[in-house]
């Protein structure tokens, strides 16, 4: 008798126990974002894959407008104190919320680390990226029948496309268009295939003026009487440039503007410098140090899924940009995405020799010094050397601000 | 002199200088009206005709449904309604707290009442910028971000309209208060029945300036707002306009429709509108 | 010194009024219709101005607020900064050009509407459209008319024989065509103003200078003019400080940059971008605008002195 009842309890304490440790307390995670509509369902839809795996987790999605409203958004919730899970965001908008944000090295195994691509990763994993786009070559088919495969071809081209249509003494078309300052990694592109950098390898210097620096830089400044400079989009008035680099995320607008015209956008591979290089844009993802544990922990799961080959391979097949990992390069959909999107194929290809920015906590103001150096030798306000002398001194500033 | 004046030389002088008048006049009314009449115009154009060069002046059929787009590309009524919410609010309830303030200056005798006055006036050489900064802290420490609290409470002041109605006040005889204290009139009573009503056409003003100062406000909104939800048309309008791209068409439907509200208000009171403005200029 | 006797307020007898305890119940009551503004304009004028002086030594942190104690760095680095002298620079000049300019043809647009003229109701509505119409609504507008290739612009002035400007595309043009805009938006305003002025003048002035046989320039010059010098200061005042304080034209103008070059940058945008573009530089923001301020108010203080001595009152 004694022995019976001793075998129910001991079989419901079992099971109480065994209760206990996989119930979990329900947990919302709120996620900011600044996606379309369009967008934003995709996203939906993997939270919606995500919570059937995990039934306690709901994600919460909170759009927050233009990405500049979005960071003074981040930033004031940090002042405030009352931040959300997770947010997206630039990398240039790090310097003020490095120390907000949870470094996520310990929660990734090195398999999980060593999938992400190279390019995209960040130091000490306080981001991980997540919608990503990369500078390809855009041209308009009726101008240039073949994209160039080098920059000598490139710049060839370049002048033979400058022309003034109607005779007017005012050039109608440019062979290519330059956003220096709203678009400095135009030019880092270039640096980054001549072999140059900003830094040196433990951020102790500038290297931006060394001899490959230098050569891009004066190749960028060829560029210029060739170039429609301006800091709108390059898309806005179509058949102003024959060729563009421009990032793939905007391969659509391009598409739109060009609709109705009698022009055809294209995109290739940028052409090929020292070597392949090309430069990767766009948000990462961040959880903050002040969201409760099981909030940080449950964002961390979410994050772990949304790196999953075949979730950023559906992210990146659906919302038009890239995947960002080996694994999301090989998954299924993302292999049938390429079939149809010649555009897919092309940024695809460009992906394994892709940069990111610097992961330097200062790198935001160092990019806008960047951009005024980029502006000043575009329109012609000052010398490369005297533009360059000036970055570079912005840049040692900033070192160790 | 006499005799130039009635001299036929004299006529003709008088003719061409008053055609001189009418061209200078005119030629100054198409200046000012050219970008409304542009902004018109191409709201009604395709997009092509749009950009077209040169430019066309009319559309060849007018596209009335660059309305319906561009009405319903951006929540365009939440921004409407957050803009008139808080035009309206801010206005009555910066009218209330000047009409005490400046009730006070204008009709009462208090301890520190120069130098707080001076201090006042002071402020408006405040560029407003200046204090964004740590207002921008406060609101968000008071968790306001983002929300209407952010658009109205810091409003419902204005330095200038206290200075104005102040004036005013102090225009309003002592004899009139000395007679409603006799009756055992209060205070209070006697600012709201008497001294309120004789100054309608001046809190016309102070309230005119505040509405157009709200409906018009920009900075503050962009920093203490993000979501679309909490926008107002100023700030809607040029989010839209980052966002549209080359869809000038609708960028102008768009803009058309955020100044009709204006434009109602000021042809329904455009006496009123016209001496309100007039008279923040006389001392 | 006897100058500064006028202040040694210590040495004065205590005024009368303060030994009446009617003077205190009222000031108790005044204090009472003073509650509602004298707190908001406390907490988000009174103290933010302080704040932005304690704000200025400090390089503000979000994680650990106010961040750390820099002493006067931020204003060597804004001193140091070519932008800084470049914005101040630009404000300089739209102050210089666009005050003046407003405020004459304002007159001219005044003296125009005051005549007995047909259509002048209608006139006055055209001049004052521009000021009434939200700002952002406006400038899109003209965004668009400054366009280089298909703007309307371009298109008139060609018609006049002048090569097209690239007016929001070059660093040269990017400032005046701020300046026009700005023009065009306070010139109706103004001259609505300086219109009242002119017709509270007592006709007798008139009367008299026509006795006295003066010509038409001759009146305008010798009386409209000085007796208009209330509204003409007060519009001084105000619109130098609306120049000194210029954001939203630019910003609007330039889809949210400050022109090729920064080259219509205003003072007031180098402290937005400072402190909200980008990287916020809380710091730097506060610095540069306690520098704005300082130069208002001497501007201020300046100006009013001038009146004193030019301004006559009728």
């Amino acid at each position: 008798m004694k022995l019976r009842y001793l075998v129910v309890l001991s079989i419901l304490a079992a099971f109480a126990v065994g209760f206990m440790a996989t119930a979990q307390e329900p947990v919302t995670i709120e996620f900011w974002h600044r996606f379309g509509e369009y967008n934003t369902s995709m996203l939906e839809q993997l939270a919606t894959w995500f919570e059937a795996e995990y039934p306690w987790i709901t994600v919460n999605f909170v759009y927050q407008g233009s990405y500049s409203a979005l960071q003074q958004k981040v930033n004031g919730a940090v002042v405030a104190g009352e931040v959300p899970t997770m947010t997206i965001f630039y990398e240039d908008w790090i310097a003020p919320l490095a120390d907000a944000l949870v470094p996520l090295t310990p929660y990734f195994t090195d398999e999980e680390i060593a999938d992400i691509l190279p390019g995209m990763l960040y130091k000490d994993m306080i981001t991980i990226p997540f919608n990503k786009s990369i500078m390809v070559l855009y041209y308009i088919e009726e101008y240039v029948e073949t994209p160039p495969t080098t920059w000598e071809e490139f710049y060839a081209l370049c002048v033979e496309n400058t022309v003034d249509v109607d005779g007017d003494g005012n050039i109608d078309r440019y062979g290519t268009g330059l956003r220096p300052s709203a678009n400095p990694e135009q030019f880092l592109a270039l640096l980054e295939q001549n072999n140059g950098t900003i830094l040196n390898e433990d951020w102790t210097e500038v290297t931006l003026d060394n001899e490959a620096g230098m050569e891009a830089l004066n190749f960028y400044a060829s560029l210029a009487p060739y170039a429609w400079v301006t800091s709108s989009y390059l898309n806005s008035e179509i058949g102003r440039v024959a060729m563009a680099i421009d990032t793939s995320a905007g391969y659509s607008h391009w598409i739109d503007a060009a609709e109705g015209t009698e022009y055809t956008v294209k995109t290739a591979a940028l052409p090929v410098g020292e070597k392949m290089a090309s430069f990767i844009q766009g948000t990462n993802i961040g959880i903050f140090k002040g969201a409760p544990q099981a909030e940080i922990d449950a964002g961390v799961l979410f994050l772990k899924f949304l790196l999953r080959g075949e979730m950023t391979g559906f992210w990146a097949a659906t919302s038009g940009y890239l995947p960002v990992t080996y694994s999301g390069m090989d998954s299924a959909v993302w292999t049938y995405a390429l079939l149809s999107s010649p555009h897919s194929v092309v940024s695809s290809e460009m992906l394994p020799s892709g940069v990111s920015s610097l992961a330097h906590p200062n790198y935001g103001d160092m990019r806008a010094a960047l951009g005024t150096m980029c502006e000043e030798i575009a329109l012609g306000a000052a010398t490369v050397e005297e533009a360059v002398e000036t970055a570079v001194d912005e840049i040692e500033y900033l070192l160790d601000y | 002199m006499e005799a130039t004046h009635t001299g036929r030389h004299y006529v003709v002088r008088q003719r061409t200088y008053r055609v001189a008048l009418y061209v200078l006049m005119f030629a100054g009314c198409a200046i000012m009206l050219l970008p409304f009449f542009w902004m018109l115009t191409t709201s009604l154009k395709t997009q092509t005709e749009a950009l077209r060069m040169p430019p066309q002046w009319f559309p060849s059929s007018p596209q009335w449904q660059n309305y319906a787009k561009a009405w319903s590309a951006a929540p365009f009524g939440r921004y409407f309604f957050n803009s008139f919410f808080m035009a309206i609010t801010t206005t009555i309830g910066e009218v209330i707290t000047t009409i005490l303030a400046a009730y006070a200056f204008a009709k009462m005798k208090f301890f520190g009442k120069n130098v707080l006055f001076a201090i006042l006036l002071g402020t408006l050489m405040i560029p407003g910028q200046m204090l964004l900064l740590p207002n921008y802290v406060t609101i968000a420490r008071f968790g306001w971000l983002d929300s209407y609290e952010a658009l109205i409470i810091p409003w419902l002041v204005s330095v200038f309209g206290i200075f104005l109605l102040r004036q005013f006040f102090r225009g309003v005889p002592d004899e009139l208060l000395d007679a409603a204290r006799i009756d055992g009139c209060s205070r209070l009573r006697f600012l709201f029945r008497i001294m309120v009503p004789l100054s309608k056409p001046a809190i016309f003003t102070v309230a005119l300036f505040k509405f157009l100062g709200s409906w018009n406000s920009f900075t503050w909104v962009l920093i203490m707002t993000n979501s679309p939800n909490m926008r107002t048309v100023p700030v809607g309008l040029q989010v839209f306009s980052g966002e549209i791209g080359t869809a000038y068409e609708q960028l102008m439907a768009a803009s058309v429709l955020a100044i009709i509200p204006i434009l109602v208000l000021f042809f329904f009171t455009q006496k009123q509108f016209i001496q309100g403005v007039a008279r923040t200029g006389i001392k | 010194m006897p100058k500064l006797e006028k202040f040694a307020f210590w040495k004065r007898p205590m005024p009368d009024e303060w030994r009446s305890r009617t003077f205190w119940k009222d000031t108790g009551w005044a204090y009472i219709y003073l509650l509602p503004a004298l707190i908001i304009l406390g907490i988000f004028t009174f103290y933010p101005f302080f704040s932005t002086f304690r704000l200025s030594l400090y390089r503000v942190s979000f994680t650990n607020f106010p961040g750390t104690y820099v002493g006067l760095d931020h204003f060597r680095y804004i001193f140091g900064d070519r932008y800084f002298w470049r914005a101040l620079w630009n404000t300089l000049i739209i102050v210089g050009t666009s005050v003046p300019i407003t405020l004459l043809l304002a007159l001219v647009v005044a003296n125009l509407l005051n005549k007995s003229l047909r259509f002048r109701t209608f006139a006055r509505t055209s001049f004052f459209l521009s000021y009434i119409t939200p700002m952002v609504a406006v400038i899109m507008v003209w965004q668009l008319m400054y366009n280089e290739s298909f703007g309307l612009i371009n298109y008139l002035i060609g018609l006049i024989g002048v090569d097209r400007i690239a007016w929001l595309n070059s660093p040269q043009y990017a400032l005046p065509a701020v300046i026009i805009l700005s023009i065009w938006r306070y010139v109706g305003y103004q001259a609505i103003i300086l219109l009242a002025g002119m017709q509270g003048i007592d006709q007798m002035y008139y009367e008299a200078a026509k006795i006295d046989g003066a010509s038409g320039f001759q009146v305008w010059r010798k009386i409209t003019v000085p007796l208009l010098t209330p509204q003409i200061f007060f519009l001084l005042i105000i619109s130098m400080i609306g120049s000194f304080k210029m954001f939203t034209e630019v910003y609007v103008l330039f889809t949210g940059t400050s022109g090729p070059l920064k080259s219509a940058e205003t003072l007031v945008y180098y402290i937005m971008r400072q402190g909200f573009f980008f990287t916020p530089h809380y710091g730097r923001a506060a610095a540069a605008s306690i520098v704005l301020f300082a130069i208002i108010f001497i501007v201020t203080l300046f100006q009013m002195q001038v009146a004193k001595k030019r301004v006559h009152y009728q």
